[in-house]
């Protein structure tokens, strides 16, 4: 990810029991963004799609899941890595079902260079009376 | 020591939301808050508990103020404050209570969804929740995030069958965990013809026509947490199915 926006980075045992940690941050920093409830839901279930393939391997207790989001205006990127796995590092290709549901759920996604990344932005909306 | 005005003060904020900032602007409008708190109150001296509650409010609109939008702030936060006001004489009269566990705020926060989606043509954003319901934008997310808690337990192991805990990301959890191992478009093809008619067409809008749960929510006549509801069970239905072929 460029580091062009504000960049938030969690770093926690490799295992889908943190999943929730990950939902939860994401969906305060969408609020933020502006994100609306759909989105925010959108997004969690990206999340819970990235971290579920990256914590899906037999990990040393050692391991670690890092995601780092990078917020920028109306946009939140996500990069979900693992660390602390030697020969394990790089995340494994998305399996048809997965790749279906993030084709709903999020602006883009794809894996490089062992991270899982995914973006997605918030939809304009004409402001209400505050 | 040169005076800066509500502008700058907010642009400020907005730059870096510190507290010392934000205080400022406070003690800059109190006057609006007790002026309005004793327009509620019977009493010529005031009641302490409204204003209070105008404080209280006069911060929230701090919080939420949003310069662009071309309202003055003293509007803005006037109307903040009665609101909050009334919502203070609604909750003592009527006994209105705010939703305190993670159960109640994952309901209320739902069903303000649904309500307001159904109002606005449009999935509302948090703050818009969060006035609707009178409680924090914290509290809407802690909201949101209360069925994901429970859902750490549905990828690892069995799922709930509380039917309160209506959730797509814990349904779509539990189905990721099984189709992993198939990794066969087939066999979810199979699966859902399996279900029953109406919910196969909701999982099929859902996940191959690219719809929000709103839109199809409009489509079939129901609403949006119904069709929560109905994925729900149809992913656990079909893992189910799944699971035991």
């Amino acid at each position: 990810m460029s580091s062009a926006g504000e960049l938030i980075t969690l770093d926690l045992p490799l295992t889908a029991r943190h999943a929730s940690t990950v939902r939860v941050v994401a969906a305060s920093l969408a609020a933020d963004c502006g994100f609306n409830i759909d989105e925010i839901d959108d997004l969690r279930l990206g999340i819970n799609e990235a971290v579920s393939i990256m914590t899906d391997i037999d990990a040393p207790p050692q391991a670690r899941l890092v995601v780092e989001f990078e917020v920028r205006h109306a946009t939140i990127a996500v990069a979900v890595r693992r660390s602390g796995v030697d020969g394990l590092g790089g995340a494994e290709p998305i399996d048809e079902l997965a790749r279906r549901i993030l084709g709903v759920v999020v602006d883009m996604f794809e894996i490089s260079d062992g991270s899982f990344l995914l973006w997605k932005s918030a939809t304009p909306t004409t402001p209400t009376t505050q | 020591m040169v005076e800066v005005d509500d502008d700058e003060l907010f642009a400020e904020f907005q730059r870096n939301p510190r507290r010392s900032v934000r205080n400022q602007i406070v003690e800059r409008h109190l006057g609006l808050a007790v002026h309005i708190a004793r327009r509620f109150s019977p009493s010529t001296i005031g009641d302490e508990d409204l204003q209070q509650v105008a404080m209280m409010a006069l911060v929230k609109a701090v919080d939420r103020y949003d310069p662009t939008v071309g309202s003055a702030f003293s509007a803005f936060a006037g109307r903040t404050i009665e609101g909050e006001i009334k919502r203070h004489f609604r909750d003592k009269t009527w006994s209105v209570r705010v939703p305190r566990s993670a159960k109640e705020l994952h309901l209320a926060v739902r069903r303000a969804n649904d309500e307001l989606t159904q109002r606005m043509g449009r999935s509302p954003s948090v703050p818009e929740v969060a006035e609707h319901l009178g409680i924090s934008r914290d509290d809407v997310i802690t909201g949101l995030s209360a069925a994901a808690a429970r859902s750490i337990g549905s990828i690892d192991a069995s799922t709930s069958e509380d039917d309160t805990a209506i959730d797509r990301r814990e349904a779509m959890a539990d189905i990721e965990t099984g189709f992993a191992k198939t990794d066969d478009e087939q066999v979810v093809e199979g699966l859902l013809e399996m279900l029953p008619e109406r919910e196969r067409e909701i999982v099929r809008l859902r996940f191959y026509e690219d719809m929000s749960q709103a839109d199809i929510a409009e489509r079939c006549g129901i609403s949006q947490m119904h069709v929560s509801r109905l994925l729900r069970r149809s992913f656990e239905q079909m893992r189910r199915t799944l699971d035991e072929g």
